[in-house]
């Protein structure tokens, strides 16, 4: 057999167990209640919950896209490995306060949070609708480029035997049936076989490409003949853009709707943060590694500058599967972890979409299973308006996937702020959160996306803070008795 | 979730001290992470088969890794504890405006219908 029909039998028997667990998952489950269908019934523990965490926060990007930038910037992009690993630590922030309300308060969404924070006050029903808006429009994002990388993996791997347009409608159709049947443990317990195909996928790479280079002072020393610049020390602006990076990732994945609903689905307060401490390691294990490959194919490849780096994955692969049979296996192997991580992201996304639309949009509350099966619908109707733009393999849409962060981290105010501040009002953060939006939207769109290094999501979150702030500790100067510096919770 | 200390009592206190100690240090290492320290003119020095300053920030990683992790195993996330004073004095603040609290009240799901 050749590299194609190994591939495709390969993906065949991948996609057969992914509609397995779509079933045993849909049996398990107790009830058509949200609770149950978007996050598991809360009974994730900490094997699955770790993994399912994992495999949630690497995706397509990671695999493919982080490779590719390394391989262009050089040695600099190890701050990846830096920004994988804020997000853990930012969760600090949030975690310990929101767990115990999402459980005594029943929340299923993000939006139910703030809901609960803000919904009494004036302005708080639009808070809650424009920290919606953002979310959805950054899932749906998120999953349009999940969409196009999975078409993209399913013809690479089956050497075209399965066409772009076929893998993106198939593995759509996968998706939207697992998810369907058996909702976030379906998820769940996919993303944990994805997650341990795509760990062993890539150590094994890194082990043959370092092998095949005679060890990373050899592949370091090759880098700085071929491109000097690759290993240069970044100046001031490159220094500033690293913490900036690391601000912007750190901050604005936290807020990323299927990572709260996995604090939410956690088995008890412990599974997760057992979860977290496995997680802070997994940067280590991933980011560096893909970065590691991206800087190691420096000497290999020659790609034409302005070719789409993210083709220096595949390309490698191709190289590593005509070393015999034992590299085609491996490569299959990094393929198919490669297309978990892409299929776990996506199916996270649908999956928090259908719950955020139904919930935190259109405003359904309770535990109903007509409310269940709504968010399915939905999900569902999303993902099919979303599959014609993924098709356009052309269409580029770089600029909206930068955004997507500069929208999301203007929500961090409503989240890691409102769960600490007593004062904060709903008037101020939905105005801060508009300030922040307008100023790194508009920026963006005029092509000024970062100030000396620094990102306008990051400048704009600055603002929105300022805005914050001073509209919370204006608009209770009246109260009798108020103390803006008293506090802080 | 709190062990008894060596003076009998609870090490709860102990351990939520450490805590800060620990994330103001996870705070340095990932400045040092930065090279900030380094002239961007500098010649090529390895450490560990890479460029020094690439090494120190992947050690600054692993330590963070380290610390991090730590951190989270002393971490007491308590189902049951007391909620965050912002969530449960929000229908004072609100009453003091002049607005109730009733619309985030009841449009929070019953508890009691999400446990399983």
């Amino acid at each position: 057999m050749n590299f194609s029909e190994v591939g495709l039998l390969a993906l065949a028997v991948y996609v057969g167990i992914l509609l397995c667990v779509g079933e045993i998952a849909n049996r398990s489950r107790r009830n058509l209640s949200p609770g149950d269908h978007f996050l598991g019934g809360r009974e994730l523990g900490v094997f699955v919950l770790f993994l399912t965490l994992y495999a949630t926060a690497y995706s397509g990007n990671s695999l493919l896209g982080y490779p590719g930038k390394a391989y262009r910037v050089g040695f600099s992009f190890i701050m990846a490995t830096g920004f994988m690993m804020a997000i853990i630590v930012v969760f600090h922030i949030l975690v310990p306060r929101l767990r115990p309300a999402a459980i005594q308060r029943g929340y299923v969404t993000p939006g139910d949070f703030v809901r609960d924070r803000f919904g009494g006050q004036p302005g708080g029903r639009a808070l809650v609708l424009a920290v919606a808006v953002l979310m959805a429009l950054a899932l749906a994002n998120f999953l349009l480029a999940q969409l196009k990388a999975m078409g993209e993996v399913a013809s690479l791997v089956t050497g075209d035997l399965i066409p772009y347009s076929w893998g993106v409608v198939g593995l759509a159709a996968m998706i939207l049936f697992y998810e369907t049947r058996g909702g976030m443990r379906a998820v769940a317990w996919t993303d944990a076989a994805q997650g341990i195909l795509m760990a062993v996928g890539l150590i094994t790479l890194l082990g043959w490409l370092l092998s095949g280079s005679g060890g990373m002072e050899a592949v370091t020393l090759e880098v700085a003949r071929v491109r000097p610049e690759a290993v240069a020390v970044p100046d001031a602006i490159g220094c500033a853009n690293w913490l900036s990076t690391i601000l912007l990732l750190g901050l604005a994945s936290v807020i990323y709707p299927q990572a709260i609903q996995r604090i939410y689905a956690a088995r008890t307060g412990r599974a997760l943060s057992q979860s977290f401490a496995w997680m802070t390691f997994m940067p280590l294990l991933t980011t560096l590694v893909v970065t590691l490959i991206g800087i190691a194919a420096i000497p290999r490849l020659d790609l034409a500058a302005g070719a789409a780096t993210d083709g220096v994955m595949p390309v490698l692969l191709r190289e590593w599967a005509q070393q015999g049979t034992l590299g085609q296996a491996a490569a299959i192997l990094v393929f198919i972890g490669a297309l978990s991580a892409i299929m776990s992201t996506a199916d996270s996304c649908l999956l928090s979409l259908g719950s955020l639309l139904v919930r935190d949009l259109l405003g359904q509350t309770g535990e109903t299973a007509a409310q269940t099966r709504m968010g399915k619908v939905l999900a569902a109707a999303v993902l099919i308006a979303i599959i014609p733009l993924a098709l356009e393999r052309d269409l580029t849409l770089w600029r909206l996937i930068e955004l997507k962060m500069e929208l999301l981290i203007q929500c961090v105010p409503a989240f890691l702020m409102g769960i600490h501040w007593v004062r904060q009002s709903a008037v101020a953060t939905l105005a801060g959160l508009l300030v922040g939006t307008a100023f790194a939207v508009g920026l963006t769109l005029m092509g000024t996306p970062q100030w000396g290094g620094v990102h306008v999501g990051v400048i704009g979150l600055g603002l929105n803070i300022a805005v914050v702030v001073a509209l919370s500790v204006w608009e209770r100067q009246g109260i009798p008795g108020d103390s803006p510096l008293e506090e802080l919770a | 979730m709190a062990e008894a200390s060596e003076n009998g009592k609870p090490g709860r206190t102990r351990r939520v001290g450490l805590r800060p100690i620990l994330l103001a240090l996870i705070a340095v290492l990932y400045a040092i992470s930065i090279p900030w320290y380094r002239g961007d003119d500098q010649e090529l020095r390895l450490l560990l088969g890479l460029p020094d300053w690439v090494a120190v920030a992947i050690l600054c990683y692993a330590l963070v890794a380290v610390l991090n992790s730590v951190v989270w195993m002393r971490t007491p996330i308590d189902d049951d504890a007391p909620l965050s004073r912002a969530l449960t004095s929000r229908a004072l603040t609100a009453d003091a405006k002049g607005t109730g609290a009733r619309g985030a009240v009841r449009s929070t799901p019953d508890p009691g219908e999400s446990r399983p």
